[in-house]
């Protein structure tokens, strides 16, 4: 399932259908964006993001790249928000066996995070911040340099510096967890 | 869109590093579409709804705690204020005033109506209860010390002073309250016209006045006593 121009045309002259196929080729890639960023609630803020982004598809310039331009750039400022909503107040959660460290793990859950995005998971928790999102961006929104710069507001140039570097960083630590 | 493996290459390729030395980060990255579900999630009712193109009604503005205390206070204040002023003109149910009444007594220094008692006005509340022993200084040393024992060393007879007005006016007398049981009032001495002083907390009492005898019918007790 792909987006194409022609349904963000139509998408943007207000055809419910088109709107429908864009929330549900660009919904997951979303919540894996905010999932990869470690979002408290991730699908309620994927629903925040496209209540912000329909109402204004009937201005939406640049077709598909513009329209995942848009979706990112939302869902990131959205994460960014939490993020510092949350260091201004404690969070409480609800307690759930499967976070509980006091618990041996399944063997479902350690299978999962040993093949899975586990360990990935946690490299990406020791790069910066930036990198984190230069990575994110670009393999779970599908966006390209100049893409991933206009999200973060940043230049071309300054999006390709931190994505070297976060590949370097990577590769240290792949090379010393192993693989 | 290109495949995940070629996004990934491009980005190595990008950063000008070797793909060789960056196969181990590759498969890293790969890794990460996990985090992707294949379905979208399912849309809140909101969503949902402009998703249909359904008309989303704004939410109404929050209102703030403080507007609401406010309205809340207000409330409060105009029902005690009503129901204050109903309990003091005795306009209140019997149970509700007999309620206001004791409570009133007990708690607070003000007395609202009994339920039945009369309430062709407004209440008045009683006037404090005066200072007789400031009254019974000013009338003694007004006296000239007539009322001390010492009859016989007068030379004058004591001018009889005619009663204050306000002070003799028995309609300005407060109300004795109704006695009831387990509560005793005390009991202020009544000035009485013309009547004989005790003598011993004679400076309490004014004396009589007595226009028409003046100064003769004290000198006949005097000597009276004096003689006896």
């Amino acid at each position: 399932m792909e987006l194409t121009e022609s349904t963000v045309a139509d998408a943007k002259s207000g055809s419910t259908d088109a709107v429908s196929l864009v929330y549900r080729v660009l919904a997951p890639k979303v919540l894996g964006y905010l999932r990869s960023r470690g979002a408290e609630d991730p699908e309620g803020l994927t629903n925040e993001v496209f209540l912000a982004v329909i109402p204004r598809l009937t201005a939406l310039e640049g077709g598909v790249a513009g329209l995942r331009t848009l979706v990112f750039s939302v869902a990131h400022a959205r994460y960014v928000d939490e993020t510092r909503r949350r260091t201004r107040r404690p969070v409480q959660t609800a307690y759930e066996q499967e976070y509980d460290e006091r618990t041996t793990p399944s063997a479902e859950a350690t299978a999962i995070e040993q093949t899975g995005s586990g360990r990935m998971m946690h490299w990406l928790g020791q790069l910066g911040e930036e990198q984190r999102s230069v990575i994110g961006l670009r393999i779970l929104g599908d966006l390209s340099l100049e893409q991933t710069a206009q999200v973060l507001g940043k230049s071309t140039g300054a999006i390709k510096q931190l994505q070297r570097r976060g590949l370097e960083n990577l590769r240290q630590l792949v090379e010393r967890d192993g693989r | 869109m290109q495949g995940e493996g070629d996004l990934i290459k491009e980005m190595i390729r990008e950063s000008e590093l070797d793909p060789a030395e960056y196969a181990g980060v590759a498969e890293a990255l790969a890794s990460m579409r996990a985090l992707v579900p294949e379905q979208a999630p399912v849309p809140s009712a909101e969503l949902a709804a402009l998703i249909s193109g359904g008309v989303v009604a704004p939410l109404a503005p929050p209102q703030g705690r403080r507007h609401r205390a406010v309205v809340v206070s207000g409330v409060t204040a105009a029902l005690l204020l009503g129901g204050g002023v109903a309990a003091a003109n005795n306009k209140l149910p019997d149970a509700l005033q007999r309620f206001v009444h004791d409570v009133s007594e007990k708690v607070t220094p003000w007395e609202f109506p009994e339920p039945g008692a009369k309430s062709d006005g407004p209440h008045q509340l009683p006037e404090p209860a005066r200072n007789d022993v400031d009254q019974g200084k000013h009338v003694g040393v007004g006296d000239g010390g007539g009322k001390t024992g010492n009859l016989g060393q007068n030379t004058e007879p004591p001018k009889p002073t005619p009663p204050t007005p306000d002070k003799a006016k028995p309609t300005d007398l407060p109300t004795p309250p109704v006695e009831t049981p387990g509560r005793v009032e005390p009991v202020k001495p009544t000035p009485t016209p013309g009547g004989k002083p005790d003598g011993v907390g004679g400076g309490q009492d004014k004396p009589a006045p007595d226009k028409g005898s003046s100064g003769k019918s004290t000198d006949a007790k005097g000597s009276t006593k004096s003689k006896g």
